[in-house]
């Protein structure tokens, strides 16, 4: 099971350079990509899903070429959009019958089964008379994965599913996925770093349409062990230390004071201490290397 | 912030394209609209119509209003309904915004820009007015009052009114398409309220939502001068119309108001959207068994899978409140519309399948074209407009599946709605206990012909709104298309291979079926089906699936579904339009003239053949002997005929002016040396020269063949049916020139010595010899000699035994047959089967009028008669040929219970027919101007004194206030200057039928009948035979019986153009100890027509009649002095009156309505 991205190319109209080149290989288990808003990954997701073209580039599953083999890649193919919509005034158990004679189930006994099995799994059997325009986020978002199950997918792809859900769906909604996609490629796309840190088994950064860094999470944070630093200053001091130091993070400490993360290859000063790095320092350092193409400070 | 706001929507509004589209779309197809108005197009002479008087402008601007109410959802809806599209409104609701300036700034923005665009139109028309293209002197000078009043009566109220209407709609229910459904609702409501207040015009102008019918209710009685010369009044109906609907709307809109809150949810169906968190939870589960679950993408998955999708979208569709409504409002309009015609008046026909269908055929199936629009519409973009077309466009079956899914769910709207029409026909048949229910034929009309013109609309608009990729722009589109159609039909534009999926409304006959135009109907039909199939094809090419950004993105993907099996299908389909189209064109090319060429020959004929309007002296025909060979299968005629002419005037004739057949081919045989000195190919005129003279009274024999032009699929113009035929002798070869121009005014008693039926319409004896199909049953003129059947074929010989004028039909049909011997005549009835309903009323009605005219006119010269049906293609009269009386159809199916209050037309219609053998056939009158006075008027009053007998005087005075009725519709529809009675044209039926009967009624109701039936009978036994006596003469032979004190009758009525008027109406009742007094105040005042001159009213002429409780006649008191201003009389009665009535007994030239009539 495995999907190459090759050379993805997508610029829009107004002359955004959605995708720059785009060229990964991803394998079987979860795939995290992080990226910023407006980075590039609703393009991506949408191209892999055919729901876009792009304006030059290839996307190969288990070697077939997705967009000249739309229908047979459809058949293997979960998606859930960033923001989608539903019918009004139809049940969940309803529209996810319909969607699963669009996704192949003809018999009607199949068709029952599978949809009550979907709806146990997301945790909505009890809630699938209610009309879906009616569900709450978390329920709503819990239903994309519902009717993405339909079919059995081999590759599942799920656009920034939890921005805005609460705490609590939120953890409701990564467990699902983590029980869909332990034997599937699934590409989870997102801007919460937490999300990839918690699930996925691989990850990638993408940003102005060109991707950066793609590994295992562990093995991306241990690579920046011992180059993590912090301390605490005045929050009037902070561009200060912006202009000094590849200030990767700062947040408000008890006493109105700011602590800062800092990177670099050894201790800045008496003023730092070692920090363990974490997944949050990996995705910002590749976003700032890449931007100003190296560290300010070594 | 209000300002902001509206100048913010304006210029959103300007912004996009297809407020100019509408804006050129309309002003153009107003510019287009004047100058076909005008009959500039057509090229006509001027007609007397001013094309730019105030009737002729609110007549076209009636016709925009209807169109203009589809700008109200996409221009104001479009504005209300943009912040719940895209969602802004959830941001938008939470800013200190105030509910008054938010809802006003956005209606203030619709309105504005929505009259922008109907002031265009407006514009157009005083522009096309400017064009110096009409005929001389059809063109007053220009009038801004024209058009002011148009606009601030009728245009100006209805975008306000609805426009607020549909503004608020939209609000409420956050859907635009509820916004088109409301302005259905609205055509809906018009034509209810036309159906069920027909015959009282002033409340279906009142409850018009459009105000059309105000404005026809208040122009209904202009005559032609009135119309050029006469401002639409503001006043009355129209005001109080405006009135009712603009409470209406300020109900509606308070109710929104209140209603309406910056809330995220709808305020309509909101409990729906609550009851998520409100009801129960369903806690039961059942334990899911794993089971292996069968994926199929195979064909039959795939079909599956359209139907399931199809059933997916119908259910949205008519589980729609939306839908509902429409549906209800149908089952209304559907039944209200049959109901008139079969239930409501007096002159009503039977609910038989035939009329249930035709009658709300045009409307209802507008309505499905129109929802078929709208639905279509919703279908295409309605994954996009609720955003899962996301989740959707990622689904594994081909995008096939969906899309034929949409499409076969609009085809099944299509069919429920179809399948409301008959559920709603059957039960008005059985509410009226008819039983015969014609299921089949309900199928035929319904499910294939109508269905089909369905489907094609259907591919087509699925099709426009894909390409148009807009709801709106696609909505406009297709109205344009649908209207442009009949417009080009208007226009002359005959060719089927240019319009679009148009057809002309089929003729059924229960008796003749659609006698073979099923053949060129479906073949023009398959031609425009495969168009739209191509289109719809093309369309998928181009049918959205994810994200597209660009045109070109588009044509490529396009590209790349143009596969294989694409590239046959279209290559079949292209094959398939190229074959019939080809057949299409070649039919059509068989017609051997188009409409202008006619025109044109026909002009020419008339400018090289006048000059043969001055030879009168022709032969008569005196004998007559045929073999006429009937082929109804084939609709095929063989006629073989031998005439015997003499010569009967006084000099010898030499050229004989002989017309054939204008659709036959016919060949002549002069057996006496001749030549031909002229001839028109066309008209099939020939101008023959004797060698020798045909002396007077000298006799020459001519034998003539004739057979039907050939069939093509287009060009069918056989006078043999499949079933029913009915052929009249006029395509038999005739002598005279046939375009006499204008008719002589009847000076003296015998003024023109031609009969009024023409040239050739002498006295003749007729022997035929008929053959048919073995299962039809041949009629002709005569007694029957023999019948045998020879070859297949029944042969029937008929021959008359005494001479009868040259006017004869014959028929041929599978008839029953009923044969009736009473006062030793016999009857026979041939009539379709089923349609047996008033055979007994028909036989009553001709022995009646059989009995009633011996007595006062002598036996008749036949001593058998025929009734025979013919189908209501061919028309809806009835006649009298010589022993034959052919009937229409829809006489057999007259609903004609007395009982209910109908008039029994069977019983009328046939008495009147009959007695025209004696006004009529016995005697017939001059060819001049109010020789139909001495036919029909006569007739029509002799039938209404047979039917008087027969059913009481209040029967007959029901029959007598139709006669009124049809006067004063005729009277207001008359393009000219209404002339006397006795000067009337034989196409002024509403005078010869309407105020004749009136005439003589009042005449002999006066003078009593007796002594007018003795007048009459003294008439008829002095100009029956050849002589040919004018009405001049009726009216001398009448003043010479009359007495004097009566003789104002004949002048008021027959001679002059006159008419009475109540001025003054008023009645109380007071007692008086036992008593009752009556004080009545009354003026009637008598005016000549045309000069307006005001003359004495007659005393005892005018006549009140007093009834008590239960409607019984207590008092018939005739008045003196009616024209005296207010003239008071008081009557003392031992009871009390209920009712005081105006004119009981119809005898003034008054328009019958409410005011005649005081209730106590």
């Amino acid at each position: 099971m495995m999907l190459q991205l090759l050379d993805l190319q997508k610029t829009y109209k107004n002359g955004t350079r959605a995708l720059d080149g785009v060229n990964i290989t991803i394998g079987k288990g979860m795939f995290g990509l992080l990226g910023p808003n407006g980075a590039g990954k609703s393009t991506l997701m949408r191209t892999i899903a055919t729901l876009q073209r792009p304006d030059f580039g290839t996307v190969r599953f288990n070697g077939m070429d997705v967009h000249k083999e739309q229908i047979r890649f459809k058949r293997l193919l979960g998606y859930l959009p960033q923001d989608f919509g539903v019918y009004p005034k139809i049940s969940a158990e309803a529209l996810l019958d319909y969607f699963s004679v669009l996704k192949g189930i003809s018999s009607k006994k199949d068709r029952r089964y599978k949809v009550q099995q979907v709806l146990e799994l997301t945790n909505l059997y009890n809630v699938r008379k209610k009309h879906v325009n009616g569900y709450s986020g978390g329920m709503k978002q819990r239903f994309g994965i519902a009717q993405l199950l339909l079919n059995d997918p081999q590759l599942i792809i799920v656009d920034e599913p939890t921005a805005g859900l609460d705490p609590a769906e939120r953890n409701r909604f990564l467990n699902v996925l983590r029980q869909v996609g332990t034997n599937n490629t699934v590409i989870f796309s997102t801007h919460i770093v937490e999300d990839v840190k918690e699930i996925c088994t691989d990850m990638a950064i993408l940003n102005h349409g060109e991707l950066w860094e793609k590994g295992r999470p562990l093995d991306a944070i241990q690579e920046f062990k011992g180059r993590i630093w912090s301390t605490i200053i005045d929050g009037q001091d902070l561009p200060k230390y912006k202009a000094d130091f590849e200030v990767l993070s700062n947040s408000f400490t008890g006493d109105h004071k700011r602590k800062i993360r800092v990177f670099c290859e050894q201790r800045p000063n008496n003023e730092f201490t070692s920090e363990i790095p974490n997944l949050e320092d990996v995705y910002f350092i590749q976003l700032q290397y890449k931007m100003d193409g190296k560290p300010k400070k070594q | 912030m209000f300002g902001k706001v509206i100048a913010h929507e304006i210029r959103l509004g300007l912004k996009r394209p297809i407020f100019y589209i509408l804006l050129l779309g309309f002003s153009g197809l107003a510019f287009i609209a004047f100058i076909a108005n005008s009959g500039a197009l057509d090229e006509v002479a001027f007609n007397g119509r001013i094309i730019n008087s105030s009737f002729e402008v609110h007549y076209l601007v009636q016709y925009f209003n209807k169109f203009f109410m589809f700008l109200l959802p996409v221009i104001v809806g479009g504005i209300v309904f943009r912040d719940f599209r895209y969602n802004v409104h959830s941001i938008l609701f939470s800013y200190p915004l105030q509910r008054n300036k938010y809802i006003g700034a956005k209606l203030l923005s619709a309105f504005f820009l929505t009259l922008a665009i109907v002031l265009t139109v407006y514009l157009a028309f005083i522009f096309a007015e400017q064009l110096s293209i009409y005929p001389a002197g059809s063109k007053a000078l220009f009038s801004l009052n024209s058009y002011g009043s148009a606009f601030f009566m009728y245009t100006l109220p209805n975008i306000l009114l609805y426009g607020t209407f549909v503004f608020f709609t939209v609000l409420l229910t956050r859907n635009i398409y509820a916004g088109f459904i409301l302005v259905i609702v609205l055509f809906f409501i018009q034509n209810i309220t036309q159906n069920v207040f027909d015959g009282h015009g002033f409340f279906i102008a009142l409850f018009d939502p459009l105000a059309s019918n105000a404005y026809e209710y208040l122009t209904s009685e202009w005559n032609l001068k009135q119309r050029n010369t006469q401002s639409i009044p503001i006043k009355g109906v129209v005001l109080w119309n405006r009135l009712f609907w603009s409470f209406v709307v300020l109900l509606f809109s308070t109710y929104a108001w209140i209603k309406f809150q910056f809330h995220q949810q709808a305020p309509l169906f909101q409990g729906r959207f609550l009851s998520l968190y409100n009801t129960p939870q369903n806690t039961e589960r059942k334990r899911v068994v794993q089971q292996k679950i069968q994926f199929n993408y195979g064909p039959k998955a795939i079909w599956e899978s359209i139907w399931i999708v199809s059933q997916f979208h119908l259910g949205y569709i008519i589980k729609g409140k939306m839908f509902q409504v429409i549906l209800l409002l149908g089952i209304f309009a559907v039944v209200f519309a049959v109901g008139r015609v079969t239930n409501s008046g007096e002159i009503t026909v039977l609910p038989i399948t035939n009329i249930v269908l035709t009658i709300p055929a045009f409307f209802f199936s507008t309505i499905i074209m129109l929802l078929t629009f709208i639905y279509s519409g919703m279908l295409v973009f309605r994954e996009r407009s609720c955003g899962v077309h996301f989740l959707i466009d990622t689904t594994g079956l081909p995008l096939v599946s969906r899309f034929m899914g949409k499409v076969l769910a609009i085809l099944k709207m299509q069919l429920v709605l179809l399948l409301v029409m008959l559920v709603a026909g059957v039960l008005i048949q059985l509410y009226n206990g008819y039983f015969n229910l014609e299921l089949p034929l309900y199928v035929l009309n319904l499910f294939v012909i109508q269905y089909i013109t369905l489907v094609i609309w259907a591919f087509v608009s699925v099709a426009i709104h894909i390409f148009t990729d807009s709801l709106y722009l696609g909505i406009f589109v297709l109205l344009l298309g649908w209207l442009g159609t009949s417009g080009l039909a208007q226009m002359g534009i005959t060719s089927n291979l240019l319009l679009f999926n148009f057809s002309e409304p089929l003729l059924y006959s229960d008796i003749s079926g659609f006698n073979g135009v099923l053949v060129p109907y479906f073949l023009v039909k398959l031609f425009w089906f495969l168009i739209s199939l191509v289109a719809l094809c093309l369309c998928f090419l181009f049918y959205r699936r994810g994200f597209t950004f660009t045109f070109g993105e588009r044509i490529k993907i396009a590209f790349q579904r143009f596969g294989r099996p694409v590239r046959i299908l279209f290559v079949l389909l292209g094959l398939g339009v190229f074959l019939t189209g080809l057949t299409i064109f070649f039919e059509e090319s068989k017609r051997e003239f188009s409409v202008e060429e006619e025109e044109r020959l026909f002009q020419e004929f008339e400018a090289n053949f006048e000059k043969y309007g001055s030879i009168k002296g022709q032969p008569s025909i005196t004998h007559i002997e045929l073999d006429v060979q009937l082929f109804p299968k084939d609709q095929r005629m063989i006629i073989d005929g031998n005439y015997l002419i003499q010569n009967n005037t006084e000099h010898p004739i030499d050229t004989l002016l002989v017309k054939n057949g204008f659709n036959e081919t016919s060949t002549l045989v002069i057996k006496r040396p001749h030549k031909v000195i002229d001839r028109d190919e066309y008209v099939d005129f020939w101008v023959y020269v004797l060698e020798k003279p045909l002396q007077p009274k000298d006799v020459m024999e001519l034998e003539f063949s004739l057979g039907n032009a050939p069939i093509s699929i287009f060009q069918n113009t056989s006078k043999v049916l499949k079933n029913g035929t009915f052929i009249r002798n006029n395509i038999f070869p005739r002598f005279g020139y046939f375009l006499d121009g204008d008719m002589d005014v009847p000076e003296g008693a015998l003024s023109t010595g031609n009969s009024y039926h023409g040239q050739g319409a002498d006295l003749v004896h007729v022997k035929t010899t008929i053959g048919t199909d073995v299962d039809q049953i041949a009629v002709a003129p005569g007694q029957l000699k023999k019948t045998w059947i020879d070859n297949g074929r029944r042969y029937f010989t008929f021959e008359t035994v005494d001479v009868i004028r040259n006017s004869l039909s014959f028929h041929s049909g599978e008839y029953e047959q009923k044969r009736f011997f009473e006062d030793n005549m016999w009857l026979d009835i041939f009539y379709g089967k089923e349609h047996s309903f008033n055979l007994e009323d028909m036989k009553d009605g001709f022995y009646a009028a059989v009995n009633f005219n011996t007595e006062h006119f002598g036996t008749p010269i036949h001593q058998n008669f025929s009734i025979v049906e013919f189908p209501m293609t061919q028309g809806t009269f009835a006649t009298l040929i010589g022993n034959i009386i052919p009937t229409s159809e829809m006489r057999f199916i007259a609903n004609s219970k007395i009982s209910e209050g109908k008039i029994n037309l069977a019983f009328y219609v046939i008495a009147h027919e009959t007695t025209h053998h004696w006004f009529g056939e016995l005697l017939s009158p001059a060819n001049a101007k109010g020789a139909t006075i001495l036919t029909e008027s006569i007739t029509e009053y002799l039938s209404l004194r047979i039917y008087e007998q027969r059913f009481g005087v209040q029967s007959a005075l029901r029959f007598l206030r139709k006669q009124h009725q049809r006067y004063w519709e005729g009277s207001v529809r008359e393009d000219m200057e209404e002339p006397p009675l006795m000067i009337a044209l034989p196409e002024q039926q509403y005078l010869t039928y309407g105020k004749g009967t009136i005439a003589f009624n009042t005449l002999g109701y006066k003078w009593g009948h007796d002594n007018l039936l003795c007048a009459l009978k003294e008439f008829f036994e002095c100009y029956k035979g050849n002589n040919y006596p004018t009405s001049t003469a009726l009216i001398e032979h009448l003043e010479e019986r009359v007495p004097y004190h009566l003789r104002y009758i004949l002048n008021d009525y027959f001679k002059t153009n006159t008419r009475h008027t109540i001025k003054t109406f008023e009645v109380e009742q007071r007692s008086h100890g036992a008593d009752f007094e009556i004080a009545v105040q009354l003026k009637v005042s008598q005016r000549r027509r045309g000069s307006n001159e005001a003359v004495p009213v007659p005393n005892g002429l005018v006549e009140i009649g007093f009834y008590d409780e239960n409607g019984r006649l207590i008092a018939l008191e005739p008045l003196q002095n009616c024209d005296v201003p207010k003239l008071g009389q008081i009557f003392t009665f031992p009871q009390k009156v209920s009712k005081v009535l105006l004119d009981p007994n119809k005898l003034l030239l008054l328009k019958d309505d409410d005011t005649m009539s005081v209730f106590l």
